[in-house]
């Protein structure tokens, strides 16, 4: 666990975010955007298609600049927190390289990036035994099922001991259970490791069980359109049943959000 | 490998095939009125293998040299190029219709040029073997190493890798499949252009063996020439795919 810095993660002010039309016209996707992420949280961020989750996460991770407005990230520009391996992000699919091994997959943030290598951290394979792949090591990611290939993803994310954890539906192409069973492991890897997630979700039992805040987007232009604070209820460890009737109310609020925007 | 034993069909069948043609070939066409000296049986043709090794091994192994050169060259190029285009948009949309261009150009229309420029030797053999693995082999590695995905990409970026860590551990390893899927039609056409190449000016090599057996009417030398041919043909697609085999053992999984 790295000792924080800064006790803002994440700060967005009138921030707008999208890309450059061949006219040069700026479309932002995400407009007027204003949000203080506080270190260590876990924030899930929900709303309709192309209301700008992605797109948010994106600039977290300085892979699309914002067009106005300012964005800071462990107090400092995205592009410094990257180049300081503080921001990791896990993708939908998992994109691991099928011609690396798990354990290759794991280290890839090792060998690549002029970043001085930390040795503090747990290696590639005491994140696979985190992860309950141990004796996968050796296998490549064909061999591996869905739920696997993204623990080998989120282990992966782990290996560069990141500030903030990004993660772009992670779980979005898994069954249920698979999916249930991540959500507690990540739970437990965000209370071991005290890092930053920002979790953008298309469920919203997802979206409800693992934030200590929600987010509800808009879209068109993309835009905050409420904030759920969970933690009166939910204790620091951030530690909720999946059944319990507060949860389901919390749900019932936020499907009603998601039909309103 | 494992296919084979558990479906025995898949080697009977294709053996049995051949063996009927050969036996049509060996039986009904002396019946039919061909001629030997125009198409001469199997038996024949195996008979000047034996008559005429020492002929004929001298003549192979020009060609074995122009091939496997020719094709180490216009796949060595073709690759090279491709990284560099892309790498360099600006090059490759600058070059690539130039190449375009030339690749409609029929090699046989080319090869004499290639001959007044580069001689008699064994070189234009090379280069026109070389050419003719070029095209493929520039655009199927092109793709290849255009067919990165965009997670992948974004990955690299979030790790802060440099343009040349992404060529090498991102667009090679999957521009790889792409390659070894040219280099089987590559094995094949090496050989095409160095016989053509010693068509057109050589006294030795399998390609001018062809043509003086063609004109001194010897055509049983011409056939076991021919089966030369195919045979360096078939040695080299099978020295790609078990080099193939081992470096894509990933995909086996």
């Amino acid at each position: 666990m790295r000792e924080d810095r800064h006790p803002v993660a994440i700060a967005a002010e009138a921030l707008d975010v999208g890309y450059r039309a061949r006219s040069g016209r700026a479309v932002a996707v995400l407009q007027g955007f204003d949000l203080t992420v506080p270190a260590g949280e876990f924030l899930t961020i929900i709303g309709p298609s192309g209301c700008g989750k992605s797109t948010f996460l994106r600039a977290v991770a300085d892979l699309l600049p914002p067009l106005t407005g300012t964005l800071k990230v462990l107090g400092g520009a995205a592009a410094d927190a990257r180049l300081r391996r503080e921001v990791a992000f896990v993708f939908q699919d998992s994109t691991l390289l099928p011609w690396r091994t798990v354990l290759a997959n794991v280290e890839l943030p090792h060998n690549v990036g002029r970043v001085a290598a930390r040795n503090t951290g747990p290696t590639a394979a005491e994140l696979l035994e985190l992860m309950g792949l141990k004796g996968f090591e050796g296998r490549y990611p064909a061999q591996l099922s869905g739920g696997q290939r993204q623990r080998v993803a989120i282990a992966r994310a782990l290996v560069s001991e990141p500030r903030i954890l990004l993660m772009d539906e992670p779980f979005g192409a898994l069954d249920e259970i698979t999916r249930d069973r991540l959500n507690d492991e990540l739970l437990r890897i965000w209370r071991q490791t005290g890092c930053t997630i920002l979790f953008v979700t298309h469920s919203i039992m997802e979206a409800a069980y693992l934030g200590q805040r929600v987010l509800v987007l808009a879209a068109n232009p993309g835009r905050v359109h409420a904030l759920h604070d969970l933690r009166p209820l939910k204790g620091a460890d951030g530690a909720i049943g999946r059944e319990d009737p507060r949860l389901v109310e919390v749900m019932g609020e936020l499907r009603r959000d998601l039909e309103r925007c | 490998m494992r296919d084979m034993v558990r479906q025995p069909w898949n080697v009977i069948l294709p053996a049995a095939g051949a063996l009927s043609i050969l036996l049509v070939w060996q039986f009904l066409l002396p019946v039919a009125g061909v001629p030997s000296y125009i198409v001469p049986t199997p038996v024949e043709i195996g008979r000047i293998f034996a008559r005429e090794s020492a002929l004929l091994w001298t003549n192979l192994w020009p060609t074995v040299q122009e091939a496997l050169l020719g094709f180490l060259l216009g796949n060595g190029v073709a690759v090279l190029l491709a990284v560099l285009f892309v790498l360099n948009r600006y090059v490759q949309a600058a070059y690539f219709p130039v190449i375009l261009f030339l690749n409609t150009i029929p090699v046989l229309a080319l090869a004499p040029v290639i001959i007044l420029i580069f001689g008699l030797g064994m070189l234009p053999k090379v280069i026109i073997a070389a050419v003719i693995c070029f095209f493929p082999t520039l655009v199927n590695m092109i793709r290849g190493l255009e067919s990165v995905s965009n997670n992948e990409l974004e990955l690299f970026r979030v790790l802060s890798a440099t343009k040349l860590e992404t060529l090498w551990k991102l667009r090679l390893p999957r521009a790889l499949p792409f390659l070894f899927a040219s280099l089987r039609i590559a094995s094949a056409t090496a050989v095409i252009g160095a016989v053509v190449g010693e068509w057109i000016g050589s006294d030795k090599g399998l390609g001018a063996m062809i043509i003086q057996a063609t004109f001194n009417y010897q055509s049983g030398r011409l056939y076991a020439a021919i089966t030369l041919c195919s045979c360096l043909a078939i040695l080299l697609f099978l020295l790609v795919v078990a080099i193939e085999k081992v470096v894509l053992r990933y995909e086996r999984h």
